[in-house]
């Protein structure tokens, strides 16, 4: 009799734990049918990077947090405070999908704020699609993510074959290069920086002489430059996050390759710069946001809100912080304009229906019932001194 | 031919990271029979030592250096002394027990100094400007950054040569029973070993950012240490001349292969990754004890 009394209970419990089967609920009396929300709450969750090689961005969930906190002490949205949960994936998309399925499925959170990377995102799109849970910003400018339609994904970054485009024009057009040269991360993000500025760079009359991947477990990269200082290169676009962009920079310039260096916007980091000293001056950037020590009044509010609710080492003013305060407006408007009887549903159709939104720092955002594409356009900027410096204006290019 | 001088400056500037990570491994690895996984975030907490007394305690480089060395040396004596000794050589728990402490450590950094990089580097004062020689035109700074690792552990292997210390280091490594009967206090000279361990790491942490031009970030060292052991076990983990000439070797294979290896070779995935495990394997079938390695006698 005992033992099957144990049996039972140890079945019971085993059967609980298993992810998806309904358990009772806390003590707080729900508003809607959907997880994650209460009369006074909502549960959001994201899967950053916080620790490895792309650390660096871990700091979008503390600027995304900040922002909740400002939104939470003024009132919260439609009566409810938001509270963010972040977990570490250290850009891992195995640990990323483990992540979101314990968010969605044990912590039972309303939607997703930024899962970061474009295979990590890749890796949970599927899940995410099929347990119907929004998610805003995921962090990459992958065009995966808005074409073919995904219907639960609100992209905001530009892609990486816009900001090619962009790019290569401006080698091209502006800087007057003829050869180009593209230094790219081998795997979806990097190659879809290259195969945009292959196609472009045939466009604008200029020849891609030469392309060197890399890997993200590589130390040394002097072959790769070598590489295109040999195929005498007049401009070198990289598509690369911040570590190894930072490497390649530094020992382009050790090795004479002096050509002009672009770089999408995903290595955009102050401390890149500062790591880099005399190297670091003069390459240029694409960006989609506006800089972050603009004068604009949307960009001076993201700085108080960082300065009221962040710390300057786990939230600094820069592009990644900028991001997710960014990202975190779009959120919340989203939520506020579903309205207090809210849903996931509700929510989606919510931020459908933003037509050049500007209340966000970012430029206009639209977002459609078959189209959720994000910022389609970029400027270039130029590191000088160790910040950065607009020199063309924003541009949607065709 | 300024490209091959160029691929080997920079493959010796990568490999003497690799040298002063597999020097460390090699010691503590023979004199206290444990596999250090976390002599990367050793190396991390040297770096993050040296920067926060550089630009958040305003001390110069040289005492900064110092104080940074004394204090790795510590560390390595307490962890040591705590926690490693008590494992009595039991290499699968020293395996478990250093992952932890990669775990611990790391993250402790990410939580003193948050695991965004920091706006200020940590840089050492390398002379800017070219070295010219006929044809060659090569960086000073990549100069001076292959050159430190070999002072340093030129500096190593001579004391473990010439010194009383030294000598019975190298007794304990050959036999930590022989020395014991000889009457060498093997556990004092486990704890220095492990104190001078941490010292090369904490080398290869300061040198890391100024090779790599990057940030620092508690997880840097990692890409190094894998290939650390590598070249350390290509070398031989019985030999530490020859774990450190492992290092230098592979870091200049590494930039060969990846220097000669066409383009499109590499996109498709067959980077120089994949020659050098396949180079691991062979040499491992045909030396199991890495090249310098002595061959190990069972008796039956």
């Amino acid at each position: 009799m005992r033992r099957t009394k144990a049996l039972a209970a140890v079945l019971t419990l085993g059967a609980l734990s298993l992810p998806g089967v309904p358990r009772p609920s806390g003590a707080e009396a729900r508003q809607s049918s959907d997880p994650g929300v209460t009369s006074s709450q909502i549960l959001v969750g994201a899967s950053l990077p916080e620790s490895g090689p792309a650390g660096a961005y871990g700091v979008i969930g503390g600027a995304e947090n900040a922002y909740f906190q400002y939104v939470n002490a003024h009132g919260g949205v439609n009566g409810r405070k938001l509270t963010l949960l972040v977990q570490d994936d250290g850009y891992d998309p195995s640990r990323t999908l483990v992540n979101v399925k314990n968010l969605v499925l044990s912590r039972n959170v309303f939607a997703l704020l930024s899962v970061l990377g474009t295979a990590n995102n890749q890796a949970v799109i599927p899940f995410i699609t099929r347990q119907r849970v929004p998610l805003v910003y995921p962090a990459t400018g992958s065009s995966l993510m808005a074409k073919p339609f995904q219907p639960y994904l609100f992209p905001i970054q530009v892609t990486y074959t816009v900001e090619g485009k962009v790019l290569t024009d401006y080698a091209a057009k502006v800087l007057h290069a003829k050869r180009i040269g593209v230094f790219y991360q081998n795997d979806d993000f990097g190659g879809e920086g290259l195969a945009a500025v292959t196609a472009r760079a045939k466009q604008d009359g200029v020849t891609l002489v030469d392309s060197e991947p890399y890997q993200i477990t590589d130390t040394d990269l002097s072959a790769q430059a070598l590489k295109l200082k040999r195929a005498r290169v007049d401009a070198v676009i990289i598509f690369a996050i911040p570590s190894p962009a930072g490497t390649f920079i530094g020992t382009a310039r050790r090795i004479g390759l002096n050509a002009p260096l672009l770089s999408s916007s995903v290595a955009a980091q102050p401390a890149l710069l500062q790591a880099l000293g005399p190297a670091g001056e003069g390459v240029y950037f694409s960006n989609f946001a506006p800089l972050p020590d603009s004068r604009l009044p949307s960009v001076a509010f993201y700085r108080e809100v960082l300065k009221d609710y962040g710390t300057p080492t786990t939230t600094p003013v820069g592009p990644f912080t900028e991001a997710g305060v960014g990202a975190a407006e779009v959120f919340v408007e989203g939520i506020r304009r579903a309205g207090r009887n809210l849903t996931r549903q509700g929510f989606i159709h919510a931020l459908e229906t933003f037509r050049d939104y500007t209340g966000s720092l970012y430029p206009k955002l639209t977002y459609t019932a078959s189209d959720h594409s994000g910022v389609q356009g970029a400027y270039v900027m130029r590191s000088h001194h160790g910040t950065f410096v607009q020199v063309a204006p924003f541009e949607y290019p065709s | 031919m300024n490209d091959l001088v160029q691929v080997v400056l920079s493959g010796l500037v990568t490999g003497g990271i690799y040298a002063l990570l597999a020097a460390g491994l090699t010691l503590i690895f023979q004199v206290s029979g444990v596999v250090n996984f976390a002599q990367g975030a050793l190396a991390a907490v040297g770096a993050y030592t040296c920067w926060s007394l550089e630009n958040q305690h305003g001390v110069a480089l040289a005492p900064a250096l110092a104080v940074t060395a004394a204090g790795l040396f510590l560390l390595g004596c307490l962890l040591q002394a705590v926690i490693l000794r008590r494992l009595g050589g039991d290499l699968a728990s020293s395996v478990i027990v250093t992952l932890g402490l990669l775990i611990v450590l790391e993250g402790g950094i990410g939580i003193v100094f948050g695991y965004s990089p920091p706006t200020t580097p940590l840089s050492l004062p390398l002379p800017d400007g070219q070295f010219n020689l006929g044809d060659w035109s090569l960086s000073l700074q990549e100069l001076v950054l292959a050159a430190l690792p070999i002072i340093l552990l030129g500096a190593l292997f001579l004391g473990l040569r010439y010194t009383r210390v030294g000598t019975a280091v190298r007794a304990v490594s050959q036999s930590a029973r022989g020395a014991r009967l000889v009457g060498i206090p093997v556990d004092r000279v486990r704890l220095a070993a492990w104190g001078v361990g941490a010292i090369l790491a904490g080398a290869a942490g300061i040198l890391i950012p100024s090779a790599s031009t990057a940030p620092i970030s508690p997880g840097m060292v990692e890409p190094y240490l894998l290939s650390a052991f590598t070249g350390a076990v290509l070398g031989g983990l019985d030999s530490l001349p020859g774990a450190a000439a492992g290092g230098w070797g592979l870091g200049i294979l590494q930039n060969l292969v990846s220097y000669y290896t066409p383009t499109q070779v590499t996109s498709w995935g067959v980077g120089k990754d994949a020659v050098i495990f396949a180079l691991l394997l062979a040499v491992l079938m045909a030396r199991p004890t890495g090249i310098f390695g002595t061959a190990v006698q069972r008796r039956v």
